[in-house]
């Protein structure tokens, strides 16, 4: 069976408040990502997105002006879902159901209140939650990552260095929303508390912006303007008894959709974590990368924090330099789509933070949702 | 009946529901009784409330009384911004709570009567209950 590949990505700019409608930057980014891979909106047949999108397929093909669709999916977990418009996207033209689909996420933040705020509980366990206080994604996060910190050891100088490495990277990324903003370990220390055991520095931006990704098969890449981004490997998981976000009732909360995914990923790629040259780990919140770094085979259990603190995930001499932009917590956070694109700028050798030679690059998604992740490659 | 101190006027985000799945939990607490969801067919426990049994498929539930104790699975301690009637509690700790013999069974709740900040992991506590509205009890910590 053949391979997909990305052939194209756009984005609009990363902002606090980009002053412009979420269906606005949907079309641009989607747009851009055309124009990158050299391909006309009529020539798209298919669209993946998220089922938070505000902007569904048949307005944006109003808008942006596509042929007939004949595949067309919303995939559920937000943080844990952007590899996973990637992977069903690869997973369509593969089988045939489409020549040339087109997957986006736009965010605009500022467009109404915080979710919480107004009223939204996220999902079936939050009655159960929600009257004592645990009313916003961070809180469920913090509950459970106390328990996993304790359980592994991980000490608070160790969780600040994800913080602290992420935001070195961005400085060399004009594009992030934290470029030219100093974070020093000392500065996480002191940062404050936003549900404890996590600071304000544990938690990924608040951003406004769009990014967008196109599939088509690896052939017809070849042909397109970009050296094609092979997807050599896709994989979803949630785990047994899993529920959002907490996942306090399952057996083993620890064990988490990550370990699910894992478990598949590198045999359908043919690869080993060993291989991977460069990594983009969703950090909706930093504890959630240490899992990941467990989950997929970087780390052995407990080994994570002491990984991170020695200068693991850093570009400049890290084993696996890990969220090249900046990351969700200092480039931006669109769900993950943000780190797509860079997964694929490092195959392409445009990074910002470029490892030179990269051939395998690692893209997941939120370790504690629905989740996914993908392996990008140069061939 | 133990009650907790104030009843915080909860905002939307924060109300409990009631429906036909959770009700019993609710109409026991109110009596200051600690209750979970049981198969009736293969005498099961679960939590949270929902229809189907996963082993038998049942759909006939029973609420037996457990013992209202338990220790601290793990806590969280929110900081604002939280909604304002949350935002006035602060600080307070809110708390996974696994139940005494039956470990698989684990509730959130308040640790009240307590400072936040003497919490740990593994700490014994009990429970204490909230009756906020005349269907709607809930359940909060405190050490033993």
């Amino acid at each position: 069976m053949g391979k997909a590949a990305i052939a194209g990505i756009g984005e609009t700019e990363f902002a606090r408040d980009i002053g412009r409608s979420e269906r606005v930057i949907a079309c641009e980014a989607v747009l851009a990502a055309l124009r990158d891979a050299g391909l006309e909106p009529a020539d798209v047949d298919g669209v993946v997105c998220m089922d938070l999108e505000h902007t569904d397929e048949t307005e944006l093909s109003r808008n942006v002006g596509f042929g007939d669709l004949s595949f067309f999916a919303k995939l559920p977990g937000g943080g844990g879902g952007a590899a996973a418009l990637v992977g069903l996207a690869a997973t369509a033209v593969v089988s045939g159901q489409a020549t040339t689909v087109v997957v986006y996420r736009a965010r605009n933040r500022s467009s109404g209140a915080r979710p919480w705020a107004a009223g939204t509980q996220f999902h079936e366990g939050a009655p159960w939650m929600a009257p004592y206080g645990l009313v916003r994604p961070v809180d469920e996060v913090a509950l459970w990552s106390r328990r996993y910190l304790h359980d592994r050891g991980v000490t608070r100088e160790q969780l600040g260095s994800v913080a602290v490495t992420f935001r070195e990277h961005a400085h060399a990324n004009p594009r992030a929303q934290m470029h030219g903003r100093a974070l020093s370990l000392d500065d996480y220390m002191n940062g404050r508390w936003i549900s404890e055991p996590l600071c304000l520095f544990d938690c990924s931006l608040e951003s406004d912006g769009a990014v967008a990704a196109v599939v088509t098969s690896a052939e017809r890449a070849a042909d397109l303007a970009h050296p094609p981004v092979v997807v050599r490997g896709f994989a979803q998981g949630i785990s047994r008894d899993y529920q959002p976000m907490l996942n306090g009732w399952a057996p083993d909360p620890l064990r988490q959709p990550s370990d699910v995914a894992a478990a598949e990923l590198w045999r359908r790629a043919g690869v080993g974590p060993g291989d991977v040259d460069v990594a983009q780990i969703y950090d909706g919140f930093s504890p959630m990368v240490l899992k990941a770094l467990e989950s997929y085979g970087f780390c052995r259990e407990r080994e994570a924090g002491a990984f991170a603190a020695a200068g693991g995930l850093r570009w400049s001499g890290g084993a696996l330099p890990t969220n090249t932009s900046g990351g969700g917590l200092s480039e931006a956070n669109i769900h993950g789509m943000n780190l797509v694109a860079e997964g694929v700028r490092q195959i392409r050798g445009t990074s910002t933070r470029q490892v030179s030679g990269a051939e395998v690059s690692f893209v997941s998604s939120a370790a504690m949702a629905q989740t996914s992740a993908l392996v990008l490659a140069s061939s | 009946m133990t009650r907790a101190s104030g009843h915080p006027r909860r905002p939307a985000a924060a109300q409990p529901r009631i429906d036909d799945y959770g009700a019993p939990f609710h109409a026991a607490a109110t009596k200051g009784k600690l209750v979970v969801q049981r198969c009736a067919s293969c005498g099961r426990l679960r939590w949270t409330p929902r229809p189907m049994c996963p082993h038998c498929h049942s759909l006939s539930a029973d609420w037996p009384e457990v013992a209202p104790i338990g220790t601290v699975w793990s806590f969280c301690i929110p900081h604002p911004p939280l909604p304002p009637e949350f935002a006035e509690r602060v600080p307070f700790a809110v708390a996974l709570v696994a139940l005494a013999g039956h470990p698989e069974i684990r509730m959130i709740g308040d640790l009240i009567d307590v400072p936040p900040a003497t919490v740990k992991i593994g700490a014994a506590v009990r429970a204490v209950f909230e009756v906020p509205g005349d269907d709607v009890g809930l359940v909060h910590w405190t050490p033993r």
